[in-house]
């Protein structure tokens, strides 16, 4: 039986949870035809039995709780594309499955499901599959190539080194500047696609789907430090490889920004993406692996309630509205 | 034009067709339900016959005095509770339509002279208080407010009809169709508390740009986002605020001698296929009205008060229309759900014009932990609503905020805090934005 208010205000907007995913879900989506075209229709299974995976958990979740149903909020789907995009191409159909539903059973329901989960369930399901398989989770295949449609057997496909690995041997890549920019390089499935990602923080932004000051202070200081601190090249030739390598872009755009995990409190979004781009930038060239952006993820969500107490406006702050006067 | 703040909401208006009818002249129904405050010493007795413009209670500790709007006889007088009143007692009438008694047409004319005669003669404060009018915009004795303005050296005097929620435009609607006489009003009221400046602050509708009512003199143009008309009188310094039908009513009574007994009151919402902008006898029953809007086959609330998003819920018919009720609406209801239903989008946050926090009081108020609540500003709250309404988790967080409110001020009031701790802390980052003054256009 519905409730139904009977206390002000008595009119709502009329935006929800599967609105706002919903233009999340678009921009992933994006990602993911561009994908297609450079690794064939095998990125396009890799969805299917991902986001398949991350609803099938959904339900179960929701059922065995006796919970409404949450699988129409699309917060899972959005997870399964985020997963599939952050991973190799040739990564098993049974890793990823295995990834999905780490991502909803482990990282997410045991917390209460949307809104309640303190870590990014894409980001725990990639630093799960890199500390679980670093071996499958560092071989890029080359562009463009097509892969096999379902098998795990990628003995006749061709890998590559990525930028970030260039990087992390303090040499420069092998590749042309443009081909790096329009993702033509080994790398994760979805994450190099970048005048994509632009184009899609432009939407969100316009949108109101996402914390825009989060990205922008996370991109500007990671910028400072690649300019203060390059490793391969100098000034912007350093910034260039270092932005537009790994998934840096898309984790500004669509992870850190996740409104569940991150901080929510307006000067608290600028700290907040300061501290992702400086653990991101320390991870990267003092992290056990090439790239770490999931694990300093993790850290940053753990942070993020510390930093909203910090500086949420208590009592005291000027041009108050005397309750009265309303 | 005053562009007030940023943040807010921005919430669809839905008056271009009602502003662009004329003011529908509800006639007098045949049972009247006349609301006082409890604490009203009520001067009429059961099957007394009265006439129009009988002073029926009189309330001397607010200086608040009801008069009949018809020529009626009592029929009933019982205790009740009323959406915007609290406790009042209801006068009940069964109004005649037929013509009175000479005697009670004289007592008529007796009344009024008890009361002040007609002063259209003098132009001081007396005839305020002889007016007895009651202010729509805080149903507070007017004379009282003028008293209070002329004590404390107001600079101006303005008519606040800056009608920020939706359907609700009973105050715009007079000033498009009554400027003059309204404008006088407005002049007869500064003059009598010695006020010099004056101005009527109207808010931005496209309604009012066409009728011409934006550019008439001493118009004052307030846009923004809702909760803009709080925002623009809390920052307005030296201003006193009062209603436009308020100031009609003085006019009425300065010129004609006629007492406070209608209002002018919208009758709207998504579930009325006909809304209209009335004028309404007080003590009509809202069922009445509604009727003559055309309700919708499918399920109504029924909301009064200043508009959807402050108003208050009633599901009796026989709620009487009082002074400063400026809306009525049936409205399609709003599914509530579960605080657990948040999932962290922090809008609320965004839109909120004290800069709380609303998800996270909330929580802290579900679950009675008030000194968090309070730590987060909980009684900085001043329940504008823009919070639950721009929920997209379709919570209310404003009535948890709220709850918390009232046991803080409880809490405050038995026990004062220690003089360390009234000194307030500044937040971190906090803002210096200047808001802008009243006189910018």
């Amino acid at each position: 039986m519905k409730a139904i208010t009977t206390s002000p205000p008595f009119i709502r907007t009329d935006n929800t949870p599967a609105a706002i995913m919903g233009r999340v879900l678009l921009c992933l989506t994006s990602l993911l035809i561009c994908s297609s075209f450079y690794y064939g229709a095998r990125m396009l299974v890799n969805a299917a039995v991902s986001v398949l995976c991350c609803i099938i958990c959904e339900y179960a979740v929701s059922r065995m709780a006796r919970l409404p149903n949450t699988v129409k909020d699309l917060s899972a789907v959005v997870t399964g594309l985020s997963i599939i995009l952050l991973l190799p191409a040739t990564t098993p159909l049974w890793l990823i499955a295995l990834l999905a539903c780490f991502a909803i059973l482990i990282a997410k329901a045991p917390f209460g499901g949307l809104g309640h989960n303190p870590f990014n369930p894409s980001a725990c399901a990639v630093a799960f599959a890199t500390i679980g398989w670093p071996e499958l989770m560092f071989k890029y295949p080359s562009v463009p190539q097509t892969l096999p449609l379902f098998s795990s057997d990628m003995s006749g496909v061709s890998f590559g080194t990525s930028v970030v690995e260039s990087l992390r041997n303090f040499s420069l890549p092998p590749y042309r500047l443009s081909d790096i920019f329009f993702g033509a390089v080994p790398n994760k499935a979805g994450t190099g696609f970048f005048l994509v990602i632009f184009v899609c923080a432009a939407f969100l932004i316009m949108k109101k789907a996402i914390r825009w000051r989060i990205t922008a202070s996370c991109l500007a200081v990671f910028i400072l430090i690649a300019f203060l601190f390059p490793r391969a090249g100098t000034g912007f030739t350093a910034v260039f490889y270092e932005l537009f390598s790994g998934y840096i872009l898309f984790a500004a755009v669509f992870m850190i920004t996740d409104p569940a995990t991150s901080a929510k409190s307006l000067p608290g979004q600028y700290i907040y993406g300061a501290f992702c781009a400086v653990l991101i930038s320390v991870m990267r060239r003092y992290g056990v692996y090439a790239e770490g952006t999931c694990f300093a993820i993790i850290i940053c969500n753990a942070v993020a309630p510390a930093i909203d107490r910090i500086t949420v406006k208590t009592a005291g702050r000027r041009h108050v509205i005397n309750a009265e006067q309303k | 034009m005053a562009d007030v703040h940023s943040r807010g909401i921005s919430i669809k208006q839905n008056k271009s067709d009602l502003l662009a009818k004329n003011i529908y002249a509800a006639g007098l129904e045949d049972e009247l339900f006349f609301s006082v405050t409890k604490g009203a010493e009520i001067l009429v007795t059961k099957g007394e016959k009265l006439a129009q413009n009988r002073l029926l209670a009189a309330d001397e500790k607010n200086d608040l005095h009801f008069y009949s709007p018809a020529n009626a006889t009592v029929t009933d007088i019982y205790d009740s509770n009323h959406p915007l009143m609290g406790e009042v007692s209801i006068i009940k009438m069964s109004s005649s339509k037929a013509g009175i008694s000479p005697r009670l047409e004289e007592d008529a004319e007796s009344m009024r002279d008890l009361t002040g005669g007609m002063p259209e003669r003098e132009r001081k404060l007396d005839s305020v208080k002889a007016s007895h009018i009651i202010d729509v915009l805080d149903s507070r004795s007017l004379y009282r407010k003028m008293t209070a303005f002329a004590k404390s050296g107001v600079r101006a005097l303005c008519i606040n009809a800056i009608e920020d929620e939706s359907f609700s435009c009973s105050e715009t609607a007079l000033l498009i169709h009554k400027f003059a006489e309204v404008s006088e009003g407005l002049h007869l009221l500064a003059e009598a508390a010695g006020i010099k400046e004056s101005a009527i602050c109207i808010y931005k509708l496209r309604a009012a740009d066409l009728s011409g009512l934006a550019k008439r003199d001493g118009v004052v143009v307030v846009s923004g986002k809702y909760p803009v008309s709080a925002r623009y009188t809390a920052q307005a310094k030296r201003t006193g605020f009062v209603g436009a039908q308020t100031c009609y009513d003085y006019y009425n009574y300065v010129n004609e001698g006629e007492r406070q007994t209608k209002v002018f009151v919208t009758v709207g919402g998504d579930r009325l296929k006909a809304p209209k902008n009335m004028l309404v006898p007080v003590g009509t029953p809202i069922g009445k009205l509604l009727d003559k809007c055309e309700p919708a086959k499918e399920a109504g609330i029924i909301v009064v008060g200043d508009g959807p998003m402050t108003g208050r819920y009633t599901n009796d018919l026989e709620t009487p229309v009082t002074v400063g009720m400026k809306s009525i609406l049936l409205l399609k209801p709003v599914e509530i759900k579960n605080i657990t239903n948040c999932w962290g989008c922090a809008e609320c946050a965004r839109v909120c014009p004290q800069g709380l926090m609303p998800l996270a009081i909330a929580r802290f108020a579900r679950h009675n932990m008030t000194q968090e609540a309070a730590q987060l500003g909980a009684e900085r709250c001043i329940g504008c609503g823009c919070c639950s309404y721009i929920c997209s988790g379709g919570i209310d967080p404003m009535r948890f905020i709220l709850e918390a409110k009232g046991e803080i001020e409880q809490i405050e009031q038995t026990e004062p805090k220690p003089a360390a701790q009234q000194k307030p802390r500044k937040a971190l980052f906090a803002r210096k934005k200047e808001l802008p003054k009243s006189d910018e256009q």
